[in-house]
């Protein structure tokens, strides 16, 4: 059992906690099980907070930055995680929890290296359609055009006014976005971006996990 | 609202960022002379043109970064070009 | 035996009307002179009522206000005019009520009614630390006579029955600190009233005149500026004047200002937004402040809703209006007000505050000899324009600080012993 926060942060590796046991969506029943306003309308917003989040930060000049290999504003998949350049020196590992874990146990932690497992304390939502830029727009001051934020992208700004990670991740060539913010603003968060989807007829499926 | 050109991640509206105004060098608290040092703290310069000061960009890169503007017209002066490159790794 | 503008009144309207005689200026437009023995700059209300006191009080006349664009064309004239005077410090509280002491008679003394309207005050708080804070000023407020205490969602009710006082909101309203004497004016009538009751005792007010360097000898800066210095007189884009004594009150413009001097202040400038809705039928009877919410609101004579909140966030000379401002706070005013969703916006606006890092003002004398200031009135200075023209007027004719604004003095940051009105000024103007 350990006690010290500091201790956790140092030697993450011994914790399990990326097994995640007790994750869980936090998000209502019923805000998570609503249906889509429009039948057959392609865009879907699913709560996926139980995947795994693990948040690296390593200085410019630790080999731990070298191996993240994803630039600032950039994106990449390793072995089914998703490895994001969220900040400059900040990289967020999603994915399932064994691969994640692969991908932390080989970093090399000299040097001015952090390594915490955030699965808890972020919510995490998809949002996916073509339409999916319509409903962020409504929310967000960035420019969602392919131009500026191509799949990949990745970028952190106020999102109805909570304080967001955002990564386009588009699936099978469906345009997508994966918006994670602090656990505590999550059903706000998933509530707003309800509300912003009306015209467009965005539903989550009651499988919210998905 | 006001733009500001975050060196790191590019454009921003200014609610994104917190001001936290004019850069000034600060003098060496072991040297400094006490009115040296409350000069520092409470005057500022204030000028209607060309300011130097230093923002943190606190929905976005998370740092602290020093541009110029002129306080009559809201520019900066050359805006940097981010460092951000948007996209899946090249 | 002050001598007192001409009254406007009905008989005075038919008379002229049956003689076919235009209603005459408010104030008269003279050449400007080279000299005098004081320059105010600054057409604000605090510029004008430092010149009417010093004509009226003092029997100074010889005095010239200077203002490069119009009177009243600053903070003066964009204000939300609310008075008030439970403020935090003991040092506030006297000063800011001698002001509503002086307002309550000014219709009077101006022959001109500036339409005070003593309605009630309250500063709503959404949570336990802010109804401390309500306590402390409720009791700082009646050691010094102030009527102010604190009261709970029954009484707001009463008093605002508009106002969502359930437990559902997002910040529910817990108490308010209730100050009855508090209340809105017609800011424009108050400063045309100073600059007639100004006129009428000779002193002088120069309007597009805009003052572009003051002339100092003897100082420690650069071409004999700065501290030990002398004021000689003023530089203007109407020609040179000589005076002894110049006064700065520019607000928004008080560091150009004192630069001109060499003087430095702890004052940085920042664009105040405010804005008004449709009229409607008056269903709000009191002044409603709520600092957690950033937002504060009354409703006018004519009925319209006049609203604001605090600060921009960045320094700028510019005053365009945000329509971050206008969603915003409006969303605010929502929470407060669930029921007036549909009413219409009219218009915004915006002027400059001149802000100090304690939220008190920069009054008296400076280290350059004749060369006053009166500034940093941030975003709360209208309600203090007749008290510092009272005491500005009595330090500039007996060359000394009247112990009403001592605290007040530019030298409290050398002695760090600052003014903190933080808690009572940030957004309650
Ligand atoms: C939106 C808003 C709401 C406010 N609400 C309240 C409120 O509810 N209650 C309250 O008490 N206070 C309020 N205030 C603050 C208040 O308006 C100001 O503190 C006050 O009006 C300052 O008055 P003043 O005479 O010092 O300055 P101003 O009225 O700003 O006058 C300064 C004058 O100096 C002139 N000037 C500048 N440079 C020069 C130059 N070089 N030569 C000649 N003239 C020059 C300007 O043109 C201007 O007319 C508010 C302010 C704003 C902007
Ligand atoms: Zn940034």
């Amino acid at each position: 059992m350990l006690t010290s926060t500091r201790t956790e942060c140092g030697s993450v590796a011994e914790l399990p906690a990326f097994e995640s046991p007790v994750s869980r969506s936090f998000v209502s029943d019923a805000g998570a099980s609503m249906e889509p306003r429009r039948p057959g309308a392609a865009l879907t917003l699913h709560d996926v907070s139980v995947t795994t989040k693990i948040i690296v930060r390593a200085g410019p000049e630790t080999v731990a930055g070298h191996q993240m290999d994803t630039p600032f504003g950039a994106s990449r998949t390793e072995d089914g995680a998703l490895v994001v350049g969220q900040r400059p020196d900040e990289w967020i590992i999603l994915g399932p929890a064994a691969a994640s874990r692969a991908l932390i146990d080989g970093l090399d932690r000299s040097g001015h290296v952090s390594v915490i497992d955030h699965t808890h304390s972020r919510a995490l939502f998809r949002l996916t359609g073509d339409e999916a830029a319509s409903v962020l727009e409504k929310l967000c001051s960035l420019d969602w055009n392919d131009h500026m934020t191509p799949d990949g992208a990745a970028v952190s700004a106020s999102v109805a006014k909570v304080t967001c990670d955002i990564v386009r991740n588009d699936l099978d060539g469906t345009r997508s976005y994966l918006i994670s913010c602090d656990r505590s603003y999550g059903q706000y968060l998933f509530d707003a971006i309800l509300d912003a989807r009306h015209e467009f007829g965005v539903g989550a499926p009651a499988d919210a996990a998905g | 609202m006001l733009i500001v050109p975050c060196p790191n991640c590019g454009p921003r509206n200014a609610a994104d960022l917190r001001y936290v105004g004019e850069s000034r060098p600060r003098p060496d608290p072991n040297s400094a002379s006490a009115k040296e040092w409350r000069a520092y703290l409470y005057e500022r310069a204030n000028p209607a043109g060309l300011l130097r000061e230093t923002w943190y960009c606190r929905s976005g890169c998370r740092r602290y970064f020093t541009l110029e503007r002129d306080t009559v017209t809201n520019e900066f002066t050359n805006p940097p070009t981010p460092v951000a490159k948007l996209g899946k790794r090249p | 035996m002050k001598r007192r503008p001409p009254r406007y009144s009905a008989a005075r309207l038919v008379s002229l009307g049956a003689r076919k005689r235009a209603w005459p200026r408010a104030w008269r437009e003279v050449p400007l002179q080279d000299s005098y023995d004081v320059v105010v700059i600054g057409g604000g209300v605090h510029g004008l009522a430092t010149a009417y006191y010093l004509a009226a009080n003092h029997g100074m006349t010889n005095v010239a206000v200077l203002e490069k664009s119009y009177l009243g064309s600053g903070g003066s004239g964009r204000n939300t005019a609310i008075l008030r005077s439970n403020y935090l410090t003991p040092e506030g509280v006297v000063f800011y009520d001698r002001s509503l002491e002086l307002y309550r008679t000014l219709a009077v003394d101006l022959n001109m009614n500036v339409m005070f309207s003593r309605r009630g005050h309250i500063t709503l708080a959404h949570s336990d630390a802010s109804l401390r804070t309500m306590h402390w000023r409720a009791e700082v407020n009646k050691l010094q006579g102030v009527d102010s205490s604190v009261i709970g969602p029954a009484e707001i009710k009463k008093l605002a029955p508009a106002l969502d006082t359930s437990s559902h909101p997002r910040y529910p309203i817990l108490g308010a600190l209730y100050h009855p004497p508090g209340g809105i004016i017609r800011h424009d009538a108050v400063v045309w009233g100073y600059a007639r009751g100004a006129d009428a005792l000779g002193v002088e007010m120069h309007q597009k005149t805009e003052v572009l360097d003051i002339m100092v000898t003897g100082g420690d800066g650069p071409g004999g500026k700065g501290p030990g210095g002398r004021v000689t007189g003023v530089r203007t884009s109407r020609g040179d004047i000589s005076a002894p004594v110049v006064v700065n009150c520019t607000a928004g413009w008080a560091t150009l200002i004192s630069d001109m001097a060499g003087v430095g202040l702890p004052i940085s400038t920042r664009p105040l937004q405010a804005a008004v809705t449709e009229p409607v039928k008056v269903f709000l009877p009191v002044v409603v402040v709520s600092g957690t919410l950033h937002v504060y609101v009354s409703q006018t004579a004519r009925g319209e809703l006049v609203f604001g909140a605090s600060v921009d966030p960045y320094n700028t000379y510019d005053i365009r209006g945000s329509l971050d401002f206008a969603e915003g706070t409006a969303g605010h005013l929502l929470e407060l007000m669930p029921g007036i969703s549909r009413m219409r916006l009219l218009r915004q606006w915006a002027g400059l505050c001149d802000m100090t890092p304690d939220y008190s003002p920069v009054m008296g004398f400076t280290p350059v000899e004749g060369f006053l200031c009166d500034v940093g009135w941030g975003t709360y200075g209208f309600k203090a324009g007749p008290v510092s023209g009272e005491q500005m007027a009595e330090a500039i004719a007996t060359q000394r600080t009247p112990e009403l604004i001592a605290p007040f003095s530019l030298s409290r940051f050398e002695r760090d012993a600052l003014v903190g009105e933080k808690g009572a000024a940030a957004v309650g103007h």
